[in-house]
């Protein structure tokens, strides 16, 4: 992926440079818009990072010639200008985002991912060599049966045990007791997990009051890996199964594979 | 309609110079403040603090006396054996009390009998609580700035509306124009928002309130790119996110909103997921507090 | 290095008997200082005795009235040590009294003089971030946290001081007769007990000397032990640690905290990433 820097101080296409360029990406650099559009002209980049004070041509300039061509690439302001008159005239001309010199490497690392689309997990799978994924044998799914309802109140553990199954394992994720039985009321699921530890809300009776609408589903708890023994202490509650946060994706995946097709050796 | 927003510009001129030479003289008579939290703040600054006065003079506004009750017992530790108001005001000491006054000062002056601003002070008192919860919470987050004054900055930084309000109101009973609405609401809010920051500031030097309080009244407007982490900037970043969040009471450009935001995230260091769960179940906190 | 467990059982034996026959040299707080909080303590105390008490400590004194001299405070600068008190009021006073009792303690000189100033460098990152997720949630009782994890580690340098008297009784003459890992063994397993003769001797109290909990309160969700657990694994995370951490066993602690205090891992992640930008006074 190329990325254009676009600022009349060397030092920070140097820094820019450096610190973008240890992430992989090809780094253009240009000293003012004039010489921005120019590079442009010669071939399209991912990302401008646009100064807003230059000689020659200054940023919001350059920026508005750059709409009014038509291009729609992102742009990340990064400049020590913080008047809000400025970004508001670059905000309705569509800019991502905003770095405000000086800057830590970070804040440009994080912002430029994002502005790319880009986290750090996809990024290194997208940095990564690909290779032929091993086949792997998936018992096809019934139109309303889904695979595994996660019930949390932080949106980050659906988030994060979403990346650790594979993309044919179907999950969806609830917050509150509320939300979690409309959603067995909704579809069907085979495995239904339940925090331990949602305020307001006994698991237990969670548990069991789903345990009606899904007969059929494997009931695991969801506990602290601090916890001692959590999986008999789970067993003794009623729960069918119990896996720990945070998440062990080796223990994931074994767990994981006790309810959905094997994947082939 | 020009006509009208000439007649506002020489209000507000005329008005500002009246508030302001009676605050410096220290005639500024705040139609709605109850006398005794007055009187408690006036003991207070004076150099021979006198708890016995002090708490003496208390008692006679019940509420608040509860709410110093209620404070020092919420703050003490298994030790301090607070249960009178005496013990509470020595366990809390002039500054905390001054939080705590100035907080019961504020809500007090927020409040309207006059049907026509009530609902509009209403909002703008809810407003001010959001951004001084959200300010509380970001600044919990980001070293260097001190909670207690951004939530103190943050509940303060649009005190000068109200004041104005009165003012205005008063202006028009002593012209007889109580029923002609002399001025419509467009004009009334327009005169209110360009007039309010020197009334706050000016409140707050007397109040004799901490610099960092005062900076974040006197200009919402831009950022202070040489005191990243300030209270002031906080206090603009919170300002904006509330508005955003719904908290508002005029309308907003949503481009100028997003440009402060924009600005303050890297200002302050705060990426969006951390925003995003800040300002999460913001209503409920606000009216909560409120 | 794997400590010898005979060895740790023993050398532990040994210090609990020292413990429990009160051979503990326990570091003395002030005198001043302490009469100080006994006052403070009082439930109409006098103000008069507080400050002719104070007095006695110039140092003290200087310290009271610059706290009061605090940007933070605003209004006029106080040169007087009544006004100073009457700003600060009894509970923050003892705060004040307390935290610099206690940095006496870890600054003092000796073999351990390095270790104790990273604990209490340690210490001071616990407190603040205790105090900062106080304020988050809107606790009032932000000062009780700061204390709380202020003085959550403060048995340690008693058990240092122990351990180098006891090798100096049981082995005379051998350099260092306990190695670095067996040392911190001992030290993390007994330090709460020889808290616990601090706080008597300092008359702390018994709601602020938390941290020998073994996991998190359900039941209060938001109390000093469980911040200070919490704060705890997150000064070591970050840095502020006299040894080697197990740092999935902290993230596990932090994590935990997260869902029992209630608030975001990503928020609990940007306190503590602000912790390092300034430095410990």
């Amino acid at each position: 992926m190329r990325i254009l820097t676009v600022d009349d101080s060397s030092t920070i296409r140097t820094i820019i440079g450096k610190t973008l360029g240890e992430l992989g990406f090809a780094i253009e650099q240009a000293e003012d818009g004039e010489q921005g559009l120019a590079k442009l002209a010669t071939g399209p980049v991912d990302l401008i990072l646009l100064d807003v004070t230059m000689p020659v041509m200054d940023g919001p300039t350059m920026l508005e010639k750059l709409r009014a061509s038509g291009d729609k690439t992102p742009v990340i302001m990064l400049t020590s200008e913080s008047k809000r008159s400025i970004m508001v005239g670059a905000i309705k001309l569509g800019v991502s985002d905003y770095i405000l010199k000086p800057f830590k490497g970070d804040e440009l690392r994080t912002k430029v991912l994002k502005a790319l689309h880009l986290d750090e997990a996809t990024f290194a799978r997208a940095a990564a060599p690909v290779v032929a994924p091993a086949p792997v044998a998936i018992a096809a799914p019934s139109g309303d049966t889904l695979d595994i309802l996660v019930i949390d109140d932080m949106e980050n553990v659906h988030k994060k045990l979403r990346t650790l199954l594979p993309e044919v394992v179907s999950m969806k994720g609830c917050a509150n007791a509320r939300d979690a039985i409309q959603a067995c009321r909704d579809a069907s699921y085979r495995v239904i997990v339940i925090d331990l530890v949602i305020p307001d809300v006994n698991s237990v009776t969670l548990m069991n009051q789903l345990r009606e609408l899904q007969p059929q589903a494997v009931m695991t708890a969801l506990a602290l890996r601090s916890a001692t023994d959590a999986a008999t202490d789970a067993k003794t509650r009623g729960f069918d199964d119990c896996i720990c946060k945070p998440f062990d994706a080796a223990l994931v995946e074994q767990w994981r594979i006790k309810y959905f097709a094997r994947a082939a050796a | 309609m020009v006509a009208a927003a000439s007649t506002a510009e020489k209000l507000v001129g005329e008005l500002g110079r009246i508030v302001l030479g009676r605050i410096s003289a220290g005639r500024l008579v705040l139609p709605v403040m109850p006398a005794v939290a007055q009187s408690c703040l006036a003991i207070l600054q004076d150099p021979n603090f006198q708890q016995k006065k002090f708490t003496a003079t208390l008692e006679r506004e019940p509420l608040l006396s509860a709410s110093v009750l209620r404070s020092a017992m919420s703050a003490a530790n298994a030790n301090a054996n607070v249960k009178t108001l005496d013990q509470a005001v020595s366990a809390l000491g002039m500054q905390k009390l001054k939080s705590q006054l100035v907080e019961f000062m504020t809500r007090e002056l927020f409040k309207s009998t006059d049907s026509r601003i009530q609902s509009a002070t209403k909002k703008v008192w809810e407003h001010s609580v959001a951004v001084a919860t959200l300010a509380r919470e970001i600044a919990a987050m980001t070293s260097g700035a001190n909670s207690d004054t951004c939530y103190l900055a943050g509940l303060l930084h649009d005190v000068g509306k109200p004041i104005l309000a009165a003012m205005l109101l008063d202006a028009e009973r002593k012209l007889g124009k109580a029923k002609s609405g002399w001025l419509d609401i467009a004009v009334w809010t327009s005169t209110i928002e360009s007039g309010h920051r020197k009334v706050g500031v000016a409140l707050a030097t007397e109040w004799k309130l901490p610099d960092e309080v005062t900076s974040g009244i006197s200009d919402c407007s831009e950022y202070d790119s040489e005191n990243r982490i300030s209270a002031a900037n906080i206090v603009r970043f919170a300002n904006a996110l509330a508005k955003r969040e719904g908290f508002t009471t005029t309308t907003v450009d949503p481009a100028d909103i997003d440009a402060l935001i924009m600005i303050g995230r890297s200002m302050l260091g705060i990426d969006d997921d951390v925003i995003a769960k800040v300002v999460a179940g913001l209503a409920e906190r606000v009216a909560q507090a409120a | 290095m794997t400590p010898d467990t005979k060895l740790v059982a023993e050398v532990e034996r040994l210090v609990l008997a020292r413990v429990a026959a009160g051979r503990v040299a326990v570091p003395a707080i002030n005198l001043v200082a302490l009469r100080c909080l006994d006052v403070l303590r009082e439930r109409d105390f006098d103000h008069r005795r507080l400050i002719a008490e104070i007095e006695r400590e110039p140092m003290i004194a200087a310290l009271i009235i610059r706290t009061a001299n605090a940007a933070v405070y605003g209004g006029n600068s106080v040169t007087k040590l009544d006004q100073a008190v009457f700003r600060l009021g009894a509970l923050r006073l003892e705060v004040v009294i307390l935290e610099h009792a206690a940095r006496k303690v870890f600054e003092a000189k000796g073999p351990f003089a390095e270790t104790n100033r990273r604990i209490w460098d340690h210490s001071v990152a616990v407190a603040r971030l205790a105090r900062d997720l106080a304020s988050f949630v809107g606790r009032r009782d932000a000062d009780s946290y700061y204390l709380a994890g202020l003085l959550h580690d403060i048995g340690k340098p008693v058990v240092a001081s122990l351990l180098l008297e006891t090798q100096r009784k049981v082995a005379p003459g051998i350099a260092s007769w306990l190695d670095i890992t067996t040392f911190e063994r001992v030290i993390g397993n007994l330090h709460h007990q020889a808290a616990k003769l601090v706080a008597k001797a300092w008359k702390l109290p018994d709601a602020i000397m938390v941290g020998r909990e073994s996991s998190y309160d359900i039941a209060d969700r938001r109390s000093l032990a469980n911040v200070v657990r919490m704060t705890n694994a997150m000064a070591k995370f970050e840095g502020f640690t006299t040894g080697t951490v197990d740092r999935a066993e902290l993230e596990i602690t932090i994590a935990g905290g997260s869902t029992i205090v209630g608030i975001d891992p990503e928020v609990v992640a940007k306190i503590a990433a602000g912790l390092k930008e300034k430095p410990i006074e």
